[in-house]
């Protein structure tokens, strides 16, 4: 009973004091990102841009354009101040389809993350610490879906069944954790000879407590300035599907589509294609601006 | 002595320099007198082999080089070409012609009865390109004199003239003069690898022959003087057409305004003529063309397998807006036929937008309350068919009916058609003629034996039908045939297999200075240089 309470102590106290280092690493951490512009640009931009797809019914002018809309009398307007962007071949508002469309680049980060990310971080805690056959056989499967571009493993995936964005997300999360799984593969192969991790070992700890506990919190920073990087390239592969007529259908739009239908009508109508791709720029650049920062930050905090 | 030699010289020099000018000069000036045409086209020549060639731009390439018998007229009548008259046997099992005499094949030797023979033969033998016209139906051709030929039917075929426009005659001599060895025994491979490599020669009788062809490029086709129909604007006529591939819009409306084009092909979009259209000097022209728009209703799915949802479809489709907004010099559809079409029925019924009659009808089907999600595919890159698509989604939302649209490539879309359980609520797609008779529709679109195919994602497979159509094309009589096809088409109409919207609209840009342009409500025909001139 004593011990108990002792060690009760100890790790209240150990808790006590780890939290005071974190703090303080959050500390130097936030110091480092306000103190690199770059980043808090970034950080801003991807805030605005979730805030403004959270909200995009109450910040849209004409929220009804998301949807089955036409209006044909007003098609192909240019630049107004009623149409800030113009409208669309439908007559509807580029600026609101935008910022619809930029909703469904978002969903499409965040499902295509949610899934690829635990099961790559997973599989590479799996196959790193426990080597052997088990890792041959995960570390193999990734290289084979490593060995194919993300786009057309996800063409493919999309042609084979009807075109419509759930399936794109699919098929672009079933390829997207390889990227992950081999990145955690390699820090955990790393990790576990560290002295720390013997200690647990010879402790009696069980594989799950060594590989959840130990091992995965060294894992996380580099998996999250992964993450922010990554969300810019599947917004870009989405896109890019969408483009090819194989992510979202009408009268839903993202940005892929956007910029595939107006392309048709270039150059003189530039407004339906260079909005669009002006979004998905903006996009990109506020993750990798982040992802930047992050990074400097994590580092900070690992000490580096 | 060397300044007088240097003078000589210089002076021989200048002399000979100032003929070499004046010669070239005179040739360029002969080069440019030429009547150069270049028009548009959207995809490859294939081939211009008369028993090979199908789609718009081989139609054109074939049109122009070879003649065929008979010709369709701007109203879809068939008229005399190389054939002089005609007589129909009473049984209508024979069809006999007397064929123009003088007429000269482009290697000077002059066309006759075997000629014909020869060309109907070879392309039966070939299995290809409009054989399917007549296989199992022509039986035989005899050559009854020189300029005297008769089709034997194995079955009476009442759209049989209408289908002739499409047998191109090749010179028998030339074509077997080339023969490589093949399948067809004493024909050999009947000439066709040889018309499937040469870039300059060919074997037809047309007002134009093969010039040079830069594959996947450029075809060129060169004035053929001794053409037997005479040339009656002179020198004013196109001397050498040119028709290059371009996909890119932006490109031929780049090249239009430079005037490098003297003619965009139909396969751009309003926006673009429109555009086209505010160029200085260039002319957009429309006509009505012979291919119908029409959302075709599987009619053996659920839900659209009841007939109250389909006549709710087409209760709520807003005809008006896409007539008058989306494709402006379209005419409006009534039943499956283009009014163009001799055989089209004038007095079928057609729908107009009503929401409480679609109402009523939604209500009305065994569906209801809860009807089915329906789908609809509409193949891609057409973006006429995407805004009318979400237009009707637009409409039925207010019903309750919910509309799956979606985008798919032409490829799949043919695929999907194949059965009837993968066939789409509604495809979006347009059926053009393939030759200027009711019969070529109502054969292709609705009689059960052509179910399966794209033209035929209704699966109407209606036995009452099925008997009109057999019955139209067996009957001889005209008065007796255009009844049972108004017949045929009041029943289509009233089983509602389709939306029919549009008879689509055909618009070519031109220079100004092109005159003679002349449609004919059979594919391509319209691109016929022969009609042509510059007036500049």
């Amino acid at each position: 009973m004593s011990t108990r309470a002792s060690h009760h102590q100890v790790t209240t106290g150990l808790n006590e004091t780890r939290w005071m280092i974190i703090k303080d690493r959050l500390g130097r951490g936030w110091y480092k990102f306000r103190r690199n512009p770059i980043s808090l640009v970034g950080g801003v931009m991807v805030l605005l841009c979730v805030f403004l797809a959270i909200f995009a019914p109450y910040v849209t002018p004409y929220p009804k354009h998301a949807g089955a809309f036409t209006d044909f009398q007003n098609a192909f307007q240019a630049p107004s101040k009623s149409h800030w962007l113009g409208t669309d071949a439908l007559g509807c508002d580029v600026f609101t389809r935008i910022i619809f469309g930029s909703r469904i680049s978002l969903m499409l980060t965040a499902v295509v993350l949610g899934i690829s990310v635990p099961v790559g971080v997973f599989l590479g805690l799996i196959s790193g610490y426990m080597g052997g056959k088990t890792e041959t056989v995960i570390m193999r499967v990734t290289d084979v879906f490593l060995s194919l571009p993300a786009l057309v493993m996800a063409l493919a995936i999309c042609a084979a069944f009807t075109p419509s964005i759930d399936k794109a997300m699919l098929a672009v999360a079933s390829i997207w954790w390889t990227w992950h799984c081999r990145l955690v593969n390699g820090i955990t192969r790393s990790i576990k000879t560290e002295e720390f991790v013997q200690a647990s070992k010879v402790l009696g700890a069980s594989p799950l407590r060594i590989i959840f506990k130990d091992i995965l919190p060294n894992c996380a920073s580099p998996v999250i300035v992964k993450i922010t990087l990554d969300a810019g390239f599947v917004i870009l592969v989405g896109a890019g599907l969408s483009f090819l007529g194989l992510g979202a259908q009408p009268p839903a739009e993202d940005l892929g589509t956007m910029i595939s239908f107006g392309a048709k009508y270039l150059p003189e109508r530039w407004w339906m294609t260079v909005f669009p791709s002006l979004a998905i720029f903006f996009i990109i650049l506020g993750f990798n601006l982040l992802g930047d920062g992050l990074r400097d930050v994590l580092a900070v905090e690992e000490g580096v | 002595m060397s300044i007088r030699q240097f003078a000589k010289s210089v002076v021989f020099a200048v002399v000979v320099l100032g003929v070499a000018i004046t010669i070239v000069g005179t040739d360029i000036g002969v080069a440019v007198a030429k009547n150069i045409f270049t028009m548009s086209n959207t995809q490859e020549f294939g081939t211009i082999d008369p028993a090979r060639g199908t789609d718009y731009t081989e139609s054109y390439g074939m049109l122009n080089v070879y003649d065929p018998l008979v010709f369709p007229s701007p109203t879809g009548k068939i008229e005399p070409k190389l054939a002089k008259s005609w007589t129909i046997s009473a049984d209508g099992l024979s069809y006999t012609f007397e064929l123009r005499q003088g007429v000269k094949f482009h290697d000077a030797t002059e066309l006759t009865a075997e000629d014909v023979k020869f060309s109907m033969e070879r392309i039966l033998a070939l299995k290809d390109g409009y054989s399917w016209l007549w296989s199992g139906i022509v039986k035989e051709v005899t050559v009854d004199g020189p300029f005297k030929v008769t089709f034997h039917l194995s079955k009476v075929y009442a759209p049989f003239l209408s289908t002739l426009p499409w047998l191109f005659i090749v010179n028998k001599d030339v074509i077997l003069a080339h023969k490589q060895p093949g399948d067809f025994g004493e024909f050999g491979d009947y000439g066709t690898n040889w018309l499937a490599v040469t870039t300059n020669e060919d074997a037809g009788s047309g007002p134009y022959t093969l010039m040079a062809w830069d594959r996947g490029r450029e075809i060129v086709f060169e004035r053929f003087l001794d053409y037997w129909g005479g040339w009656p604007h002179g020198d004013k006529h196109i001397d050498e057409a040119h028709s290059i591939f371009l996909q890119e819009t932006a490109t031929v409306k780049t090249m239009l305004r430079r005037g490098e084009l003297t003619m965009v092909e139909h396969w751009r979009t309003y926006p673009d003529y429109q555009d086209m259209a505010k160029i200085p000097g260039v002319e957009v022209l429309t006509f009505l063309s012979p291919e119908e728009m029409s959302f075709k209703i599987n009619t053996k799915r659920p839900p659209t397998d009841d007939i109250h949802i389909r006549r709710m479809l087409a209760w709520a489709f807003d005809y008006e807006t896409v007539i008058q907004t989306l494709e402006p010099g379209s005419g409006p559809a009534r039943g499956p036929i283009p009014a163009s079409i001799p055989g089209h029925n004038p007095r079928v019924f057609q729908y107009h937008m009503d929401l409480d009659k679609a109402r009523q009808e939604l209500e009305q089907s065994k569906y209801y309350p809860d009807v089915p999600t329906i789908t609809l595919v509409l193949p891609t890159g057409l973006e006429n068919r995407r805004k009318m698509a979400v237009r009707f989604k637009e409409k039925l939302e207010p019903l309750g009916v919910k509309l799956d649209i979606h985008i798919e490539p032409w490829g799949r879309m043919t695929d999907l058609a194949t059965t009837v359980e993968t066939t789409p609520n509604i495809m979006v797609t347009s059926v053009s003629s393939n030759y200027p008779d009711a019969d070529t529709y109502l054969n292709c679109m609705y009689h059960s034996r052509g179910s399966g195919t794209w033209m035929s994602t209704e699966w109407l497979q209606d036995p009452l039908v099925d008997q009109l159509i057999d019955q139209e094309r067996t009957t001889l009589d005209p008065e007796e045939r255009a009844h049972i096809m108004n017949v045929a088409q009041a029943v289509i109409v009233e089983r509602c297999p389709d939306i029919f919207v549009y008879v689509m609209p055909l618009r070519v840009a031109i220079q100004d200075y092109l005159k003679g342009f002349t449609y004919r409500p059979v594919m391509s025909f319209y691109y016929y240089f022969y009609d042509w001139w510059f007036e500049k």
